[in-house]
């Protein structure tokens, strides 16, 4: 069993603020580990997937724990609208059945991610859609 | 509802909260329901006794794609080589791509084709007979005579096989499926657009949220 905790129970960071946390596991048979900072939208169409960071943790053991400390990067901040939301995550992935275990954060400059709103149709310039952030 | 997002101008549910997003449509396993082979044993048995080299014939919509690269994986679990091929739309990308099925062909792996009828007739035939003497060869095709291939399954949809889908969702919810049933013959039977249009209608907060 793989458990996540993050330092800031809020699970919301600023970017360039340290994303701190601890992977524990138990009953392990697994000969590696990495705990990756990844963000992926989802939604409508396809998924992008991108992993900005990896810490390795070399012959876990059946049972213990690592601390980790990643950067939260300047861009793309977290947002969430009708067709697409993008999600970071802390993503820790075992060697070799690569089995994963995720928990979601929010890096923004506020204290919640961005919504994209759309504008009635009164504002919209020609055909195009225009969002509004807020 | 705990994802609507409400404003003077707008509601709607964001795509985080969207149980139709594509990634969990996309996830689900083909269904045998209409097919013209039972199940996936049986199909693996039709492909390994007379059609090693053979098509997927199905409509937009119906399973193709989905069951291409679920075979892709059966393959892999039974160390058998394959590889998995788009065609792409770009008439001069197109060349590089038929090189390489053709390559991994005759390297021994089993090449899965996906887009074949963006190819001329001409390229299509070539590849076909290029292919022929490899372990295995299947395309996806929307109807017959287009290749000459011998049919593998013929993949079909139905209301019924909509509502199983939406089943293993966890979403036949009666608002759900009074709305999705009508969307099957709106959309000639394309599983793919009606899981579009129960997106659209999710994110505008036509159904309850739960």
């Amino acid at each position: 069993m793989i458990k996540i905790e993050l330092n800031n129970p809020s699970f919301v960071f600023q970017p360039g603020q340290p994303i701190k946390g601890t992977v524990s596991w138990s009953d392990l048979s697994e000969t590696k580990l990495e705990v990756r900072l990844i963000w992926y939208t989802i939604g409508k169409g396809d998924r992008d997937v991108a992993c900005v960071d990896v810490k390795h943790v070399e012959q876990p053991g059946p049972s213990g724990s690592s601390e980790f400390s990643i950067v939260a990067p300047h861009r793309p901040v977290s947002f969430s609208g009708k067709l697409m939301s993008l999600i970071w995550a802390i993503e820790v992935v075992t060697f070799p059945n690569k089995e994963a275990k995720q928990a979601e954060l929010t890096i923004s400059r506020s204290d919640k991610e961005i919504l994209l709103t759309p504008i009635p149709k009164a504002e919209r310039i020609g055909k195009a859609s225009v969002f509004s952030v807020g | 509802m705990k994802s609507v997002r409400s404003t003077k101008s707008a509601s709607f549910v964001s795509a985080k909260h969207n149980p139709f997003v594509v990634q969990r449509t996309a996830a689900l396993d083909f269904d045998f329901q209409n097919a013209s082979v039972g199940s996936k044993p049986e199909l693996l048995k039709r492909f390994e006794s007379r059609y090693s080299v053979s098509a997927i014939l199905g409509r937009r919509g119906s399973g193709k794609t989905t069951l291409l690269k679920e075979l892709q994986q059966d393959f892999r679990n039974r160390d058998q080589d394959s590889e998995f091929i788009l065609i792409p739309r770009e008439k001069e990308l197109q060349q590089a791509m038929i090189d390489k099925t053709v390559d991994a062909s005759q390297n021994r792996r089993i090449v899965l084709v996906d887009g074949i009828e963006r190819l001329s007739s001409w390229q299509r035939q070539s590849m076909i007979i290029k292919c022929r003497t490899g372990p295995g060869f299947i395309a996806t095709l929307h109807r017959r005579g287009l290749c000459w291939l011998p049919v593998l399954i013929h993949c079909k949809t139905s209301p019924v096989l909509l509502r199983n889908l939406l089943q293993k969702l966890d979403l036949d919810r009666p608002e759900i499926v009074s709305a999705a049933l009508p969307l099957w013959s709106q959309k000639r039977g394309n599983i793919r657009l009606v899981m579009r249009e129960l997106y659209d209608q999710y994110s505008a907060g036509n159904f309850a949220s739960f």
